[in-house]
This record gives structure tokens, C-alpha cells and sequence, in this order.
């Protein structure tokens, strides 16, 4: 059923005119960004600095574009990159250090990018991809495959070991599980998908430039797990509802979705709680 | 960031000393102070010499409701500096909606008393820490939950470290805006610098006013590296 719903959503754009087919091809990429944030979230890991996976995607794509008119080397080269950086964060940090680690991480990119120049290009302004490249299907196309990846993922071996490594990391190895290899490949997934996704918004815009890193991209995904209630298998779905709700709140008063953002976060806690309450419900009963 | 060594040395000395106490202190990573900077560079832009008696009544205004939140619906480190994340956008964005301009740019020579915030907050942090006070946080910062069943206030003091974090946050605001354009983010990369310098301090692991020291050294490095290099 839910395989069916992502096609649907990949089909939306194409099936919609104009602005609505442009702004639902946008939210199928912030979708593919939370389903490479939930996949490390499976393995108990909250990254506060998404941004830097898919800014760095698409700023190594635009620059190797640039320089060499190659969009995937750059591509190619980011998702090793951002998976070895991510894969030493966890094993030299704990849970709770991870999430300043990232957070971190993604403010120093934002911080960083505006003195990336090349020639006369980059800076404040960024770079420009001039292609004519069909960016909407590639979009869906990540979308789709990013989904099938990941529910894939979480009904596999390496998914079920990811989750035991989030309930209690000792007992995994305990039981025989290698969890560095674990590691290592959830940090290869999700790299992957979150450097799709950044290629996919460099095409879409054809501009790269240091908002990508900024801290609404970092938050989103989080924002969304706190929307499906902690149900990662939904949010992708949750993610384009509320990129669309976000988009319609920063046409009534520009900055007023990141007021939601905001709210989200700050009551973030109460929500995890109230959720975790109804789950024991459930189980009562 | 066009700003001199001393300046660049104070700022990150200051904003590091902050993120630190809060952090050994109130048990979490403070992300709103970036906005309580850029508060205090919009008091001055519209305040001028007032605005450091609005600092006090607004650090107390910024800094209960987070204290509040903080003590009644998180239950950990984690969750505590996800919601400061949330309460510094929030402020952002309060700043943005309510100062309709992109940007101010403040020329006004009302406030500029860098040092002498550096001086006062560190004397400050270390009187506090040399003090009978001092013990009892040096107590919490090594093991607040014991503090706590040794009938230590952590909550109290846990208050007094995000107020006291915030009333220098938004002074440094306040003193460090003149001649420069100034728009809703204008702390966050001030807030980086101290994010990363509290943790490179950290490495040695002391507690106290020893770790303020170790702070201080390190921003002179960071500021002597940011002269030479950018």
C-alpha cells in the first residue's frame, strides 16, 4: 500500500500544472532528505546537520560541473565523503554528542560556503548549473528509488540490527552482531540518498548556494519524525504534507513556517512523550 | 567577519565562557543564544545607551521561559538543546517578522564597551566559582543527579547559568554591533566559534574556573589563527 502511495506522490507533479507540479517536485526532494535522515535514526542516531550531506552533494557536484562540466563526479565523490565523515562522528561520539556533532557540523558548512570561490564564481551568490536535464524526473525517479530503498532497508537483516544497536549497543555485539559494519553501511545509505537528493536540488534550481546548508534544511527531517510520531515508516508522506503546509504559511507572512519549525522543536519533547504514552496504550490493550 | 584580533579574542572568549557554564550548568547546549546576540544588536540599533538596562529585564525575559520549559517537559540533554534550538528560531523569527528590513545598519557610537564585558563576565564566572557558591557547582558539574540528593538547589542554579548566559549574550550584542549591518542570524556564527572552542577547552577536562582558563587560551588561539589566516 505504502509503495503505491510513493508512486502516487512521484506522479503528482506530472499529473499537476504549473506552480502546485513545481512546489509538490520540491517536496519529493525535502521527502528524499527525511528518508535518508530516518535511516539513520533507525540506528538510534539524530542528526541535527543533515544540510551537510546534501549541500555538500550538490556544491561538489556544481563545482566539478564547473571545472570539469561533470555533474556526477562530484556526486560520486560526495557520498564516500559525507559516509566516512558521518561513520567516524558515531564511533567517536555518543548519542547525545552526535547530535552537537552534526548540528555542529552543518553550521560550519553554512558558516564556511560563502568563501568558496572559483575564479570570479561561488561566494554569497553560489554557482549557476546551466543544463537541460529533465530535473522533475530525476527528482521522482530519487524519490521513488530512495523509498524502495529504505523500506527495503527497514524490513532487512541490516535494518533489524540497526534497531538493536539503537536499543542497547553492548547487547548487539553481545549477541554477535558487528556493529561497526552496521555502522558503516547505514552511514553508506544514508549518504547516498541524502546525496541524490542534493544533486536533485542543484538540478532543480540549477543554483547552488550556501542557504542549502542553512538550518531549515538541518531541522526538517527531524521536525517531520516529530510530525508521524515517531512512525519513520510514514515520513516520507509526513514530510511532503508539511513542506507544502510550510510553503503556504511562507506565502501568507514570509518566515512564518519556520515559526512552526520553531514550535515543533521547542515542544518536540512533550510530543515524543505523548506518543510513546499512546504506544503503551496500544500495547495495554 | 571584519573585526579585529582583540575584538574577535573577547567575542569568542565571552561566548565560549557562556555556552560552557550553561552547558555545565543548566545540562544543555544552549542554541538560542545566537538570537539573544542578535537581540541585543537590534536594542542598540533602536536603544542606543538604554539598551543595556533592556538587556537585564530582557535576558530574564528570554531566559525563564526556557528555564520553565527545560524543567517541565525535557528529559535530557538531548531533548533540552532540541528545544533551545526551537526557542532561538523562534526568537529569530519574532525578529524578522517584527523588524519588517532585511538589514540595519547601526552607526551610532552610543555602546562600545567590548572589554569591559569581557572583564565583567569573567569576574563573574570566577568570583561566582571562588565563592561559597562555587563548590556546589563545581558539585553539579561533576555529578548533578548526587548534587541534587545532597540537597544542592541544581535547578536554581540551573536558572542563574541560563540567565546569566543570556544577559551576556545579549550584551555582547549590545557592544559589539557598532558598524556593522545587522539582520536576525548575526550571532550564529559568533555562537560556531564559541560551540567550537568550549569543546576544544574541554580536552583537558577541568571544572571550574580552570576551565574558563583553558577557554581563554583557546580563544586566543582561534583569534591569533583567524588573523594570520582569513
Amino acid at each position: 500500500m505504502r509503495f503505491l502511495m510513493y508512486v502516487v506522490a512521484a506522479l503528482l507533479p506530472f499529473l499537476l500544472k504549473g506552480y502546485v507540479s513545481w512546489l509538490i517536485g520540491l517536496a519529493l526532494i525535502y521527502a528524499t532528505i527525511s528518508i535518508s535522515w530516518a535511516i539513520l535514526e533507525n540506528e538510534g542516531r539524530v542528526s541535527m546537520g543533515h544540510s551537510f550531506v546534501v549541500g555538500l552533494s550538490a556544491y561538489l557536484s556544481a563545482i566539478t560541473y564547473l571545472l570539469f562540466n561533470s555533474l556526477a563526479a562530484g556526486f560520486l565523490i560526495s557520498i564516500p565523503l559525507s559516509a566516512i565523515l558521518f561513520y567516524i562522528l558515531k564511533r567517536t561520539t555518543g548519542k547525545t554528542a552526535f547530535v552537537f556533532a552534526t548540528f555542529t557540523l552543518s553550521l560550519l558548512s553554512y558558516v564556511i560556503a560563502p568563501y568558496i570561490v572559483i575564479g570570479e564564481r561561488g561566494g554569497e551568490e553560489g554557482f549557476f548549473i546551466l543544463h537541460d536535464l529533465p530535473s522533475l524526473l530525476f527528482s521522482s525517479f530519487s524519490f521513488v528509488a530512495s523509498a524502495i530503498v529504505f523500506e527495503s532497508f527497514l524490513k532487512s537483516k541490516l535494518g533489524y540490527f540497526a534497531r538493536a544497536i539503537k536499543s542497547d549497543e553492548l547487547a548487539s555485539r553481545a549477541v554477535g552482531i558487528e556493529v561497526e559494519k552496521v555502522k558503516l553501511t547505514t552511514s553508506v545509505i544514508s549518504s547516498a540518498i541524502g546525496s541524490f537528493a542534493g544533486l536533485s536540488i542543484a538540478l532543480y534550481f540549477s543554483h547552488v548556494s550556501p542557504e542549502i546548508f542553512s538550518l531549515e534544511v538541518s531541522v526538517f527531517p527531524f521536525i517531520s519524525y516529530v510530525v508521524t510520531g515517531g512512525r519513520k515508516e510514514y515520513i516520507a508522506f509526513t514530510s511532503i504534507a508539511l513542506f507544502l503546509i510550510s510553503s503556504y504559511l511562507n506565502a501568507l507572512l514570509t518566515g512564518a513556517h519556520l515559526l512552526l519549525y520553531a514550535m515543533l522543536l521547542i515542544f518536540s519533547p512533550k510530543i515524543g512523550g505523548w506518543v510513546y504514552a499512546k504506544g503503551q496504550e496500544r500495547l495495554k490493550v | 567577519m571584519a573585526l579585529t584580533f582583540l575584538e574577535n579574542f573577547f567575542i569568542f572568549s565571552v561566548f565560549a565562557s557562556l555556552i560552557s557554564f550553561n552547558f555545565r550548568i543548566g545540562k544543555f547546549l544552549n542554541l538560542s543564544l545566537y538570537s539573544a546576540f542578535s537581540v541585543g544588536a537590534y536594542l542598540v540599533y533602536f536603544f542606543g545607551e538604554l539598551s543595556v538596562v533592556l538587556a537585564f529585564l530582557l535576558s530574564f525575559l528570554i531566559a525563564y521561559p526556557l528555564f520553565l520549559i527545560k524543567e517541565r517537559i525535557c528529559r535530557g540533554v538531548m531533548d533540552a538543546t532540541i528545544v533551545s534550538l526551537g526557542y532561538g528560531i523562534a526568537i529569530e523569527e519574532i525578529l524578522r517578522i517584527g523588524v519588517q528590513k532585511g538589514y540595519y545598519y547601526v552607526v551610532s557610537e552610543g555602546v562600545r564597551a567590548l572589554p569591559e564585558v569581557f572583564i565583567a563576565s569573567y569576574l563573574l564566572l570566577i568570583g561566582f566559582y571562588l565563592s561559597p557558591h562555587g563548590i556546589r557547582l563545581k558539585f553539579i558539574e561533576e555529578d548533578e543527579e548526587l548534587a541534587r540528593m545532597c540537597g544542592v538547589n541544581s535547578a536554581a542554579y540551573g536558572f542563574a547559568s541560563i540567565f546569566i548566559a543570556t544577559f551576556f549574550a545579549i550584551l555582547l550584542g549590545v557592544v559589539s554591533s557598532e558598524g556593522a549591518a545587522i539582520h536576525p542570524r548575526i550571532g550564529l556564527s559568533y555562537m560556531l566559534a564559541g560551540i567550537l572552542i568550549a569543546a576544544i577547552a574541554t580536552i583537558k577536562r577541568s571544572v571550574g574556573e580552570r576551565n574558563l582558563v583553558n577557554i581563554t587560551a583557546v580563544s586566543l588561539a582561534a583569534s591569533m589563527f583567524l588573523e594570520v589566516f582569513v
